[in-house]
């Protein structure tokens, strides 16, 4: 190794310790209703340096890509056929810092257009976090190296949905169709709203042998917001050969989403025959 | 109402508030252990960094609600800025990032990092995440401190 290449070694052992962490933002979902027309966000910082934070709104939804994968389709001008709620939810304070250990409360507040419709309108909340600069360190000339500071910064996405009015829910399953690929049960369902807002249930599966024992279950949250076509897998692994029954049912039924918010209506079931070979 | 009995309600209000928000369900908390370390590196002389590297892998926490679908999705640097405008190149590659459902450095489902992808939390709903990454120092490469921002967007699917 040349002199130049050892002076030139580049210090990248001791980076800038700028490793941030996001703040913790609850509740992944805000219902704000017409009357009141204002919701909140409570921000916590657990660590132990200050974080900034900054709070935008931007229209998207859950949908699948060509795999039947669930993906957040976000679109930065949506048209005036989609009933966002981006445009006109505002926050404040729109940027904060979180002083280490504390909380922050957020205001989420409304203001819709004059004869908004009713209905049901949506936008995503992001919450941009990042740890505040730390003060420079003192220089140190006897160092000819280079040091990296690689920041993180945090963008949670969470739901917001605004409505106005009667608001009905439900959801559609079609076209429920399943085949065995290696050692999982790959399997695929349209599904669609039923009502005027989106669905945000349950999807369960079950796979049944011919004398009606479950030999493989799962459960997935879902949020219809337009058509999608999600896929799932089940494990089949030692399975014996023959019929079985896939069986799906969607419902309602979510922890996670206030009792008061949720939308009834009746637990849609479908079910496909399947052999594995 | 007096001023302080109207303060007191207030503060009631927002901690009742406060306390349905974190009610449903557990909170999703992203949380940065390690960050992405290239050691020493030789100028002119790029240097990897692997995601399975104790020592050198950026690491990340999650923390939520179990079974829940969360999309992840990384900006990456092409570069980092440093002194007088120079600036040192930085590369990720498809496999420079791996998702463990168990925590576990040595069992990772690797992932591109370019492109968003989508996990599923475990059923205690902790997992890690862990980046790998090139720098490529120039032969001339000149000395200072560096800097660039990683962003790691998280999104709930299921709402």
């Amino acid at each position: 190794m040349t002199r130049a290449r050892l002076l030139l070694l580049l210090a990248l052992g001791a980076p800038v310790p700028a490793m941030a962490q996001g703040v913790i933002v609850a509740p992944h979902l805000v219902h704000v209703d017409h009357r009141l027309r204002s919701g909140q966000l409570i921000l916590l910082n657990p660590g132990t340096r200050p974080v900034e934070v900054e709070v935008s709104t931007i229209f998207g939804y859950p949908g699948t890509d060509s795999a039947g994968r669930v993906v957040l389709v976000t679109e930065p001008e949506p048209g005036p056929d989609r009933p966002s709620a981006a445009g006109w939810i505002q926050a404040y304070p729109r940027r904060t810092t979180v002083p280490p250990g504390e909380r922050q409360v957020v205001r989420l507040l409304a203001r819709p257009p004059v004869a908004l419709p009713d209905g049901e309108y949506w936008t995503r909340i992001v919450v941009a976090a990042r740890e505040a600069p730390a003060p420079p360190a003192p220089a140190d000339s006897a160092v000819e190296g280079v040091k990296i500071g690689l920041t993180l910064e945090v963008r949670t996405i969470i739901a917001l949905i605004y409505r106005k009015g009667s608001v009905t829910g439900g959801v559609t399953a079609s076209g429920l169709s399943a085949r065995v690929r290696g050692d999982s049960l790959d399997f695929g369902v349209e599904l669609a709203r039923a009502g005027t807002g989106a669905w945000l249930g349950m999807l369960r599966a079950e796979l049944r042998d011919s004398a009606g024992t479950v030999r493989a279950r799962d459960s997935s949250q879902v949020a219809v917001y337009y058509p999608m076509a999600p896929r799932y897998r089940l494990p089949v692994a030692g399975l014996s050969p023959g019929r079985y029954r896939l069986r799906l049912v969607l419902d309602g039924e979510r922890d996670d989403v206030p009792p008061e918010t949720r939308l009834p209506h009746p637990a849609v079931r479908d079910s496909v025959e399947v052999m594995i070979p | 109402m007096s001023r302080p009995a109207l303060a007191v309600l207030v503060s009631a209000c927002l901690l009742a508030a406060a306390g349905r928000a974190e009610a449903q369900g557990r909170p999703l908390r992203l949380q940065g252990l390690q960050p992405l370390n290239f050691g020493d590196v030789l100028a002119g002389v790029p240097l990897h960094a692997r995601r399975t590297d104790p020592a050198r892998s950026g690491q990340f926490e999650l923390r939520g609600t179990k079974d829940q679908d969360l999309m992840l999705q990384f900006a990456l640097p092409d570069a980092m800025s440093g002194p007088g405008g120079a600036s040192l190149r930085l590369r990720f590659d498809a496999g420079d990032a791996g998702y463990s459902a168990t925590e576990s450095i040595t069992i990772q489902q690797a992932v591109d990092p370019r492109s968003p992808f989508t996990v599923r939390l475990p059923t205690n709903g902790k997992a890690r995440l862990f980046l790998g990454g090139t720098v490529e120092p120039t032969a001339d490469q000149r000395g200072g401190d560096y800097t660039a921002t990683v962003t790691l967007t998280v999104a709930y699917l299921g709402v």
